[in-house]
Protein backbone atom coordinates (compact mmCIF):
# COMPACT_ATOMS: atom_id res chain seq x y z
CA UNK A 1 0.00 0.00 0.00
CA UNK A 2 2.30 2.71 0.99
CA UNK A 3 0.32 5.39 0.94
CA UNK A 4 -1.43 6.73 4.49
CA UNK A 5 -4.75 8.06 2.18
CA UNK A 6 -5.17 4.83 1.09
CA UNK A 7 -9.34 3.81 1.20
CA UNK A 8 -10.55 0.77 3.43
CA UNK A 9 -13.73 -0.93 3.19
CA UNK A 10 -15.72 -3.87 4.88
CA UNK A 11 -16.48 -6.77 2.60
CA UNK A 12 -19.43 -7.55 5.48
CA UNK A 13 -21.13 -4.70 4.40
CA UNK A 14 -20.74 -4.06 0.58
CA UNK A 15 -19.90 -5.77 -2.67
CA UNK A 16 -17.27 -5.69 -5.13
CA UNK A 17 -18.45 -2.85 -6.00
CA UNK A 18 -19.44 -1.35 -3.39
CA UNK A 19 -18.90 2.36 -2.42
CA UNK A 20 -15.02 2.77 -0.59
CA UNK A 21 -16.32 4.84 2.62
CA UNK A 22 -14.80 3.97 5.63
CA UNK A 23 -17.85 4.30 7.67
CA UNK A 24 -20.83 2.80 6.30
CA UNK A 25 -23.88 0.35 8.33
CA UNK A 26 -23.57 -3.30 8.50
CA UNK A 27 -26.00 -6.02 7.81
CA UNK A 28 -24.95 -7.63 10.80
CA UNK A 29 -24.01 -11.04 8.92
CA UNK A 30 -22.45 -13.54 10.94
CA UNK A 31 -20.00 -13.96 8.56
CA UNK A 32 -15.95 -13.50 9.29
CA UNK A 33 -14.53 -10.16 8.38
CA UNK A 34 -11.86 -8.32 6.38
CA UNK A 35 -10.82 -5.22 6.13
CA UNK A 36 -9.31 -4.49 2.80
CA UNK A 37 -7.00 -2.00 2.60
CA UNK A 38 -6.86 -0.14 -1.20
CA UNK A 39 -4.54 2.18 -2.87
CA UNK A 40 -6.01 5.05 -4.27
CA UNK A 41 -5.06 4.27 -8.14
CA UNK A 42 -5.17 0.08 -7.69
CA UNK A 43 -8.25 -2.15 -8.82
CA UNK A 44 -7.35 -4.44 -6.14
CA UNK A 45 -6.71 -4.17 -2.40
CA UNK A 46 -3.32 -3.96 -1.60
CA UNK A 47 -3.70 -5.49 1.78
CA UNK A 48 -6.21 -7.17 4.18
CA UNK A 49 -6.24 -6.82 7.95
CA UNK A 50 -8.14 -9.94 9.25
CA UNK A 51 -9.28 -10.82 12.49
CA UNK A 52 -12.61 -9.62 13.23
CA UNK A 53 -15.10 -12.87 13.74
CA UNK A 54 -18.13 -10.86 12.41
CA UNK A 55 -19.45 -7.63 10.55
CA UNK A 56 -17.12 -4.66 10.73
CA UNK A 57 -19.40 -1.65 11.77
CA UNK A 58 -17.16 1.32 11.47
CA UNK A 59 -13.62 1.98 11.06
CA UNK A 60 -11.70 5.14 12.53
CA UNK A 61 -7.97 6.52 11.67
CA UNK A 62 -6.10 8.44 13.77
CA UNK A 63 -3.59 10.55 11.39
CA UNK A 64 -1.65 11.41 14.18
CA UNK A 65 -0.99 8.16 15.66
CA UNK A 66 -1.43 6.26 12.40
CA UNK A 67 -3.27 3.41 13.64
CA UNK A 68 -6.69 2.20 12.19
CA UNK A 69 -9.65 1.12 15.04
CA UNK A 70 -11.92 -1.24 13.61
CA UNK A 71 -15.06 -2.31 15.92
CA UNK A 72 -18.52 -4.57 14.51
CA UNK A 73 -20.82 -6.81 15.47
CA UNK A 74 -17.95 -9.21 17.88
CA UNK A 75 -17.31 -6.87 20.85
CA UNK A 76 -13.69 -6.24 20.77
CA UNK A 77 -11.82 -3.11 19.18
CA UNK A 78 -9.15 -3.85 17.10
CA UNK A 79 -6.11 -1.25 16.60
CA UNK A 80 -4.23 -1.81 13.43
CA UNK A 81 -1.26 -0.51 12.07
CA UNK A 82 -2.34 0.02 8.40
CA UNK A 83 1.12 -1.38 7.34
CA UNK A 84 1.11 -4.63 9.21
CA UNK A 85 -1.62 -7.56 8.43
CA UNK A 86 -2.05 -8.54 12.18
CA UNK A 87 -3.78 -6.34 14.89
CA UNK A 88 -1.68 -4.64 16.92
CA UNK A 89 -4.14 -5.32 19.96
CA UNK A 90 -7.47 -6.37 20.30
CA UNK A 91 -9.21 -4.33 23.15
CA UNK A 92 -12.68 -6.02 25.37
CA UNK A 93 -14.77 -3.41 27.15
CA UNK A 94 -17.97 -4.16 25.55
CA UNK A 95 -20.83 -6.53 26.27
CA UNK A 96 -22.55 -5.95 23.23
CA UNK A 97 -22.03 -5.04 19.57
CA UNK A 98 -20.12 -2.23 18.87
CA UNK A 99 -21.77 0.74 16.85
CA UNK A 100 -19.25 3.34 16.45
CA UNK A 101 -15.35 4.29 16.68
CA UNK A 102 -13.70 7.92 16.64
CA UNK A 103 -10.65 9.42 16.59
CA UNK A 104 -11.36 12.58 17.89
CA UNK A 105 -8.68 15.14 16.21
CA UNK A 106 -6.66 16.96 19.07
CA UNK A 107 -7.08 13.89 21.43
CA UNK A 108 -5.11 11.46 22.63
CA UNK A 109 -7.75 8.93 22.33
CA UNK A 110 -10.63 7.11 20.36
CA UNK A 111 -13.86 6.66 21.46
CA UNK A 112 -15.70 3.04 21.21
CA UNK A 113 -19.94 2.53 21.68
CA UNK A 114 -21.66 -0.25 21.84
CA UNK A 115 -25.57 -0.44 21.19
CA UNK A 116 -26.73 -0.50 24.70
CA UNK A 117 -24.97 2.75 25.31
CA UNK A 118 -21.55 1.85 26.96
CA UNK A 119 -18.65 4.19 25.67
CA UNK A 120 -15.81 3.47 26.29
CA UNK A 121 -12.61 6.31 26.16
CA UNK A 122 -9.35 4.34 24.97
CA UNK A 123 -5.61 6.12 25.21
CA UNK A 124 -4.34 5.75 22.16
CA UNK A 125 -0.92 5.63 23.28
CA UNK A 126 -1.02 3.02 25.55
CA UNK A 127 -4.66 1.66 24.79
CA UNK A 128 -5.61 1.33 28.24
CA UNK A 129 -9.42 2.24 29.09
CA UNK A 130 -9.34 6.46 30.18
CA UNK A 131 -12.93 6.58 30.92
CA UNK A 132 -16.28 4.24 30.90
CA UNK A 133 -19.71 5.55 30.88
CA UNK A 134 -23.28 4.43 29.96
CA UNK A 135 -26.06 6.60 28.38
CA UNK A 136 -29.29 6.38 30.11
CA UNK A 137 -32.62 6.14 29.00
CA UNK A 138 -31.51 4.84 25.54
CA UNK A 139 -32.79 1.31 23.80
CA UNK A 140 -30.55 0.58 20.57
CA UNK A 141 -28.17 2.94 20.12
CA UNK A 142 -27.28 2.85 16.12
CA UNK A 143 -24.47 5.93 16.25
CA UNK A 144 -22.13 7.54 17.69
CA UNK A 145 -19.96 11.06 16.71
CA UNK A 146 -18.12 12.99 17.94
CA UNK A 147 -17.68 16.76 16.73
CA UNK A 148 -14.40 18.79 17.35
CA UNK A 149 -15.19 21.96 17.04
CA UNK A 150 -18.03 21.88 19.51
CA UNK A 151 -16.43 19.68 21.67
CA UNK A 152 -19.11 17.41 21.57
CA UNK A 153 -20.35 13.74 21.34
CA UNK A 154 -23.53 12.81 20.03
CA UNK A 155 -24.92 9.47 20.50
CA UNK A 156 -28.05 8.62 17.99
CA UNK A 157 -30.66 6.15 19.49
CA UNK A 158 -34.21 7.16 18.47
CA UNK A 159 -33.20 10.62 20.46
CA UNK A 160 -29.70 12.26 20.49
CA UNK A 161 -27.95 12.43 23.87
CA UNK A 162 -25.38 15.04 23.48
CA UNK A 163 -22.36 15.06 25.73
CA UNK A 164 -19.42 17.59 26.23
CA UNK A 165 -16.15 16.72 26.87
CA UNK A 166 -13.33 18.68 27.72
CA UNK A 167 -10.69 18.95 25.69
CA UNK A 168 -6.79 19.37 26.67
CA UNK A 169 -5.00 22.32 25.59
CA UNK A 170 -3.32 22.80 22.67
CA UNK A 171 0.47 23.11 23.34
CA UNK A 172 0.65 26.32 20.27
CA UNK A 173 -1.72 28.65 22.00
CA UNK A 174 -2.76 28.81 25.52
CA UNK A 175 -6.28 28.89 24.70
CA UNK A 176 -8.89 28.51 22.22
CA UNK A 177 -10.37 32.17 22.34
CA UNK A 178 -8.99 35.37 21.95
CA UNK A 179 -7.08 36.58 25.15
CA UNK A 180 -9.24 39.16 26.39
CA UNK A 181 -7.53 40.11 30.09
CA UNK A 182 -4.95 38.32 32.34
CA UNK A 183 -3.79 38.52 35.43
CA UNK A 184 -0.91 37.30 37.65
CA UNK A 185 -1.00 36.11 41.41
CA UNK A 186 2.49 36.60 42.79
CA UNK A 187 1.00 35.10 45.94
CA UNK A 188 -0.07 31.94 44.22
CA UNK A 189 2.20 32.15 41.29
CA UNK A 190 -0.76 31.46 39.13
CA UNK A 191 -1.86 33.55 35.77
CA UNK A 192 -5.50 33.86 35.29
CA UNK A 193 -6.51 34.17 31.30
CA UNK A 194 -9.60 34.94 30.63
CA UNK A 195 -11.06 33.84 27.20
CA UNK A 196 -14.54 34.63 25.99
CA UNK A 197 -16.82 33.52 28.94
CA UNK A 198 -14.24 31.35 30.18
CA UNK A 199 -11.15 31.75 32.90
CA UNK A 200 -8.39 29.16 32.67
CA UNK A 201 -5.55 28.85 35.86
CA UNK A 202 -2.04 28.43 34.91
CA UNK A 203 0.70 27.52 36.92
CA UNK A 204 3.38 29.60 36.40
CA UNK A 205 6.39 27.53 37.60
CA UNK A 206 5.55 24.26 35.69
CA UNK A 207 3.60 26.45 33.15
CA UNK A 208 0.98 23.63 33.14
CA UNK A 209 -3.09 24.54 33.13
CA UNK A 210 -4.30 23.35 36.73
CA UNK A 211 -8.33 24.82 36.42
CA UNK A 212 -10.68 26.68 34.53
CA UNK A 213 -13.75 28.33 35.59
CA UNK A 214 -16.19 27.42 32.47
CA UNK A 215 -19.34 29.81 31.54
CA UNK A 216 -18.61 32.75 33.93
CA UNK A 217 -21.19 34.78 32.24
CA UNK A 218 -23.54 34.87 29.50
CA UNK A 219 -21.25 37.18 27.56
CA UNK A 220 -17.44 37.55 27.58
CA UNK A 221 -15.04 38.29 30.28
CA UNK A 222 -14.04 42.12 29.77
CA UNK A 223 -12.28 42.63 32.94
CA UNK A 224 -10.62 40.68 36.38
CA UNK A 225 -9.19 41.84 39.76
CA UNK A 226 -7.61 40.03 42.29
CA UNK A 227 -8.14 40.71 45.71
CA UNK A 228 -5.67 41.49 48.74
CA UNK A 229 -5.21 37.68 49.80
CA UNK A 230 -5.35 36.81 46.57
CA UNK A 231 -8.08 33.90 47.30
CA UNK A 232 -11.07 36.02 45.41
CA UNK A 233 -11.42 36.84 41.36
CA UNK A 234 -13.23 39.65 40.53
CA UNK A 235 -14.61 39.51 37.26
CA UNK A 236 -16.66 41.47 34.52
CA UNK A 237 -18.74 41.07 31.86
CA UNK A 238 -19.31 42.83 28.77
CA UNK A 239 -22.86 43.10 29.96
CA UNK A 240 -22.26 45.13 33.12
CA UNK A 241 -22.27 42.22 35.39
CA UNK A 242 -20.11 41.89 37.89
CA UNK A 243 -19.15 38.00 40.01
CA UNK A 244 -16.76 37.58 42.84
CA UNK A 245 -14.94 34.23 42.44
CA UNK A 246 -13.28 31.87 45.30
CA UNK A 247 -9.75 30.99 43.48
CA UNK A 248 -9.20 27.94 44.96
CA UNK A 249 -13.01 26.45 43.96
CA UNK A 250 -13.86 28.76 41.20
CA UNK A 251 -17.17 28.57 42.69
CA UNK A 252 -19.44 32.04 42.50
CA UNK A 253 -19.55 33.47 45.74
CA UNK A 254 -20.77 36.70 45.29
CA UNK A 255 -22.57 38.97 42.58
CA UNK A 256 -22.12 42.78 42.71
CA UNK A 257 -24.53 45.18 41.38
CA UNK A 258 -24.44 45.51 37.53
CA UNK A 259 -23.98 48.48 35.64
CA UNK A 260 -26.11 49.03 33.39
CA UNK A 261 -26.83 46.36 30.76
CA UNK A 262 -27.31 48.10 27.44
CA UNK A 263 -24.22 49.92 27.26
CA UNK A 264 -22.36 48.51 30.91
CA UNK A 265 -18.88 47.09 29.55
CA UNK A 266 -17.16 46.66 32.74
CA UNK A 267 -13.86 48.84 31.92
CA UNK A 268 -12.15 48.82 35.09
CA UNK A 269 -12.13 46.69 38.50
CA UNK A 270 -9.83 47.84 41.44
CA UNK A 271 -9.60 46.23 44.83
CA UNK A 272 -9.74 48.41 48.18
CA UNK A 273 -7.43 46.03 49.66
CA UNK A 274 -7.32 46.60 53.77
CA UNK A 275 -10.75 48.72 53.01
CA UNK A 276 -12.34 45.10 51.43
CA UNK A 277 -14.07 47.35 48.80
CA UNK A 278 -14.09 46.82 45.51
CA UNK A 279 -14.19 50.06 42.59
CA UNK A 280 -15.68 49.34 39.14
CA UNK A 281 -16.25 51.68 35.79
CA UNK A 282 -18.16 50.67 33.53
CA UNK A 283 -19.17 52.10 29.99
CA UNK A 284 -22.33 53.43 31.32
CA UNK A 285 -20.05 56.66 32.70
CA UNK A 286 -20.50 55.19 36.26
CA UNK A 287 -18.08 54.89 39.06
CA UNK A 288 -19.33 52.32 41.76
CA UNK A 289 -17.39 51.36 44.96
CA UNK A 290 -18.96 48.52 46.04
CA UNK A 291 -18.46 46.57 49.82
CA UNK A 292 -16.72 43.03 49.25
CA UNK A 293 -19.27 41.50 51.59
CA UNK A 294 -21.39 38.72 50.81
CA UNK A 295 -24.49 39.15 52.97
CA UNK A 296 -27.50 36.64 51.76
CA UNK A 297 -30.46 38.70 53.10
CA UNK A 298 -28.89 41.86 51.19
CA UNK A 299 -29.09 42.72 47.68
CA UNK A 300 -26.34 43.45 45.60
CA UNK A 301 -27.12 47.16 45.56
CA UNK A 302 -26.94 47.23 49.35
CA UNK A 303 -23.79 46.50 49.37
CA UNK A 304 -22.93 49.80 47.03
CA UNK A 305 -21.10 52.42 49.11
CA UNK A 306 -20.66 54.84 46.49
CA UNK A 307 -22.08 55.93 43.27
CA UNK A 308 -21.14 58.15 40.99
CA UNK A 309 -22.92 58.81 37.59
CA UNK A 310 -22.49 60.41 33.83
CA UNK A 311 -18.12 61.31 35.04
CA UNK A 312 -17.43 61.42 31.48
CA UNK A 313 -19.71 62.58 28.39
CA UNK A 314 -18.96 59.19 26.89
CA UNK A 315 -18.04 56.27 27.57
CA UNK A 316 -15.81 55.79 30.23
CA UNK A 317 -13.29 52.85 28.74
CA UNK A 318 -10.53 53.05 31.06
CA UNK A 319 -9.89 53.40 34.83
CA UNK A 320 -7.30 52.44 37.67
CA UNK A 321 -7.15 53.18 41.74
CA UNK A 322 -4.26 54.03 43.73
CA UNK A 323 -4.94 52.97 47.22
CA UNK A 324 -1.82 54.87 48.27
CA UNK A 325 -3.13 57.46 47.14
CA UNK A 326 -7.24 57.27 47.98
CA UNK A 327 -7.78 58.43 44.33
CA UNK A 328 -9.77 56.95 41.16
CA UNK A 329 -8.73 57.91 37.86
CA UNK A 330 -10.95 57.28 34.21
CA UNK A 331 -10.64 57.72 30.98
CA UNK A 332 -13.02 58.18 28.88
CA UNK A 333 -14.63 58.21 25.01
CA UNK A 334 -14.55 61.93 25.40
CA UNK A 335 -10.59 61.83 25.34
CA UNK A 336 -10.28 63.28 29.07
CA UNK A 337 -8.76 61.67 31.88
CA UNK A 338 -10.85 62.30 35.51
CA UNK A 339 -9.28 61.86 38.53
CA UNK A 340 -11.53 61.58 41.58
CA UNK A 341 -11.50 60.84 45.42
CA UNK A 342 -12.26 57.42 46.60
CA UNK A 343 -13.28 58.13 50.06
CA UNK A 344 -15.86 61.17 48.72
CA UNK A 345 -16.47 60.03 45.53
CA UNK A 346 -15.65 63.72 44.54
CA UNK A 347 -13.98 65.22 40.89
CA UNK A 348 -10.40 65.87 42.05
CA UNK A 349 -9.05 66.77 38.73
CA UNK A 350 -8.82 66.70 34.79
CA UNK A 351 -6.57 66.27 32.20
CA UNK A 352 -7.48 67.75 28.54
CA UNK A 353 -4.67 67.20 26.38
CA UNK A 354 -5.10 64.01 24.67
CA UNK A 355 -6.70 64.30 21.19
CA UNK A 356 -8.13 60.51 21.14
CA UNK A 357 -9.98 58.61 23.51
CA UNK A 358 -8.17 57.78 26.74
CA UNK A 359 -7.31 54.20 26.49
CA UNK A 360 -5.30 53.70 29.38
CA UNK A 361 -4.98 55.27 32.77
CA UNK A 362 -2.37 53.61 35.00
CA UNK A 363 -1.07 54.77 38.64
CA UNK A 364 2.62 54.21 38.88
CA UNK A 365 2.40 53.17 42.45
CA UNK A 366 3.80 53.98 44.84
CA UNK A 367 4.39 57.55 43.28
CA UNK A 368 1.80 60.35 42.80
CA UNK A 369 2.42 59.67 39.02
CA UNK A 370 -0.12 58.96 36.49
CA UNK A 371 -0.05 57.56 33.44
CA UNK A 372 -2.39 57.82 30.29
CA UNK A 373 -2.27 57.07 26.60
CA UNK A 374 -4.62 57.11 24.03
CA UNK A 375 -5.76 55.41 20.60
CA UNK A 376 -3.24 56.79 18.83
CA UNK A 377 -0.03 55.98 20.74
CA UNK A 378 0.47 58.76 22.61
CA UNK A 379 1.53 58.80 26.20
CA UNK A 380 2.14 61.16 28.83
CA UNK A 381 3.01 60.62 32.48
CA UNK A 382 2.12 63.36 34.48
CA UNK A 383 2.75 64.58 38.46
CA UNK A 384 -0.05 64.82 40.93
CA UNK A 385 1.12 67.26 43.01
CA UNK A 386 -0.75 68.39 46.62
CA UNK A 387 -0.45 71.91 46.01
CA UNK A 388 -0.04 72.77 41.95
CA UNK A 389 -2.56 70.50 40.61
CA UNK A 390 -1.07 68.35 37.83
CA UNK A 391 2.18 68.67 35.72
CA UNK A 392 3.32 67.48 32.68
CA UNK A 393 6.21 65.35 32.95
CA UNK A 394 6.90 63.66 29.94
CA UNK A 395 4.74 63.31 26.63
CA UNK A 396 5.81 60.61 23.88
CA UNK A 397 4.52 58.44 21.34
CA UNK A 398 4.79 54.66 20.62
CA UNK A 399 6.20 54.49 17.12
CA UNK A 400 6.69 51.22 15.49
CA UNK A 401 8.00 53.21 12.30
CA UNK A 402 9.00 56.97 11.68
CA UNK A 403 5.84 56.62 9.84
CA UNK A 404 3.68 54.55 12.09
CA UNK A 405 2.07 55.36 15.19
CA UNK A 406 0.68 52.60 17.55
CA UNK A 407 -1.55 52.67 20.61
CA UNK A 408 -0.99 50.58 23.43
CA UNK A 409 -2.85 47.51 25.03
CA UNK A 410 -1.19 47.12 28.49
CA UNK A 411 0.96 49.20 31.20
CA UNK A 412 2.08 48.01 34.45
CA UNK A 413 4.54 49.40 36.47
CA UNK A 414 7.32 47.88 38.86
CA UNK A 415 9.07 49.43 41.92
CA UNK A 416 11.62 47.36 44.06
CA UNK A 417 11.36 49.24 48.20
CA UNK A 418 14.54 48.18 48.89
CA UNK A 419 16.62 48.52 45.76
CA UNK A 420 14.42 51.30 44.49
CA UNK B 1 10.43 50.05 36.04
CA UNK B 2 7.38 51.19 33.17
CA UNK B 3 6.20 47.94 31.20
CA UNK B 4 3.91 48.90 27.99
CA UNK B 5 2.70 46.54 25.87
CA UNK B 6 1.46 47.30 22.19
CA UNK B 7 -1.03 46.25 19.85
CA UNK B 8 1.91 45.28 17.41
CA UNK B 9 2.55 42.80 20.22
CA UNK B 10 5.90 44.58 21.44
CA UNK B 11 6.50 44.93 25.17
CA UNK B 12 8.92 47.78 26.15
CA UNK B 13 10.66 48.23 29.75
CA UNK B 14 11.31 52.01 30.26
CA UNK B 15 13.55 52.90 33.42
CA UNK B 16 11.87 55.80 34.94
CA UNK B 17 14.10 56.43 37.66
CA UNK B 18 14.82 59.98 36.45
CA UNK B 19 11.83 61.31 37.19
CA UNK B 20 11.46 60.19 40.67
CA UNK B 21 15.30 61.68 40.59
CA UNK B 22 14.18 64.85 38.99
CA UNK B 23 10.94 65.25 41.43
CA UNK B 24 12.26 63.25 44.57
CA UNK B 25 9.53 61.99 44.60
CA UNK B 26 8.76 59.75 47.72
CA UNK B 27 6.27 56.35 48.14
CA UNK B 28 3.28 57.96 49.57
CA UNK B 29 0.31 56.22 51.51
CA UNK B 30 -2.57 58.18 53.01
CA UNK B 31 -4.10 54.48 54.24
CA UNK B 32 -2.74 55.48 57.70
CA UNK B 33 -4.33 58.26 57.96
CA UNK B 34 -7.02 57.62 61.06
CA UNK B 35 -9.66 60.02 59.47
CA UNK B 36 -10.11 57.86 56.82
CA UNK B 37 -13.64 56.24 56.70
CA UNK B 38 -13.78 54.09 53.46
CA UNK B 39 -17.14 52.85 54.04
CA UNK B 40 -18.48 56.18 53.65
CA UNK B 41 -22.18 55.86 52.65
CA UNK B 42 -22.84 58.35 49.77
CA UNK B 43 -26.11 58.36 47.91
CA UNK B 44 -26.09 58.04 44.06
CA UNK B 45 -25.04 61.60 42.07
CA UNK B 46 -24.60 62.13 38.83
CA UNK B 47 -21.60 64.31 38.41
CA UNK B 48 -22.99 67.91 37.47
CA UNK B 49 -19.69 69.64 35.52
CA UNK B 50 -20.85 68.26 31.94
CA UNK B 51 -24.69 68.51 32.68
CA UNK B 52 -24.44 65.17 30.61
CA UNK B 53 -24.17 66.72 26.95
CA UNK B 54 -22.32 64.85 24.58
CA UNK B 55 -22.49 66.53 21.39
CA UNK B 56 -23.41 70.05 20.55
CA UNK B 57 -21.11 71.60 23.42
CA UNK B 58 -18.12 72.75 21.16
CA UNK B 59 -15.92 70.25 22.81
CA UNK B 60 -14.39 69.14 19.69
CA UNK B 61 -13.59 72.63 18.58
CA UNK B 62 -12.14 73.86 22.14
CA UNK B 63 -9.46 70.97 21.74
CA UNK B 64 -8.04 71.96 18.89
CA UNK B 65 -7.81 75.30 20.39
CA UNK B 66 -6.35 73.99 23.76
CA UNK B 67 -2.67 74.49 23.76
CA UNK B 68 -0.83 71.18 23.94
CA UNK B 69 0.78 70.71 27.54
CA UNK B 70 4.41 71.57 27.99
CA UNK B 71 6.82 68.94 29.09
CA UNK B 72 9.28 69.41 32.13
CA UNK B 73 11.34 66.51 31.23
CA UNK B 74 12.46 65.41 27.52
CA UNK B 75 10.98 62.07 26.46
CA UNK B 76 14.82 60.76 26.30
CA UNK B 77 15.45 60.97 29.63
CA UNK B 78 13.49 57.91 30.26
CA UNK B 79 13.35 56.00 26.92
Amino acid sequence: MGKTNASVRSKAQSSKKGNQKSNAGAGGKNKAAVEEIFDDLAKEPTKKLEGHKKAIREIAYSLSYKVLVSVGFDFQVFVWNPYWEKEIIKLDGHESPLVGVNCPVGLECFITCDTKGMVNVWNIKDYSQMQTFMVNNVNQVTSMRVVPKHRRLIIGSRVFKVFEYKKPFNSDTSDDNPILCALFSRIRFEFYIAGERSINVWNAKNGKPTRCFKNCFESDITCMALDKEHRKLIVGSHLGKIKVFDLLSGVCINTLESHSEENGEISFIGYGDEDLTIITTAWDRTIKVHKDDRNENQKPADNVLREMRLCHKKDIISGDYAHNLGLIATGGKDNLVRIWEYERMKHDNEIMAHKDEVTTVKFLKPFPLLMTADSKGVMYIWYLTKDDGIKCVVKWINKYSMEIDIPISAVDSYYNEETG
Amino acid sequence: MLLIGDEKGEVKIQDITEIIKHYNLKPIDITGDTKRNPHRLKPAENYSMDQAVEDGDNQSEMEQLRPDPTPELDEGKII
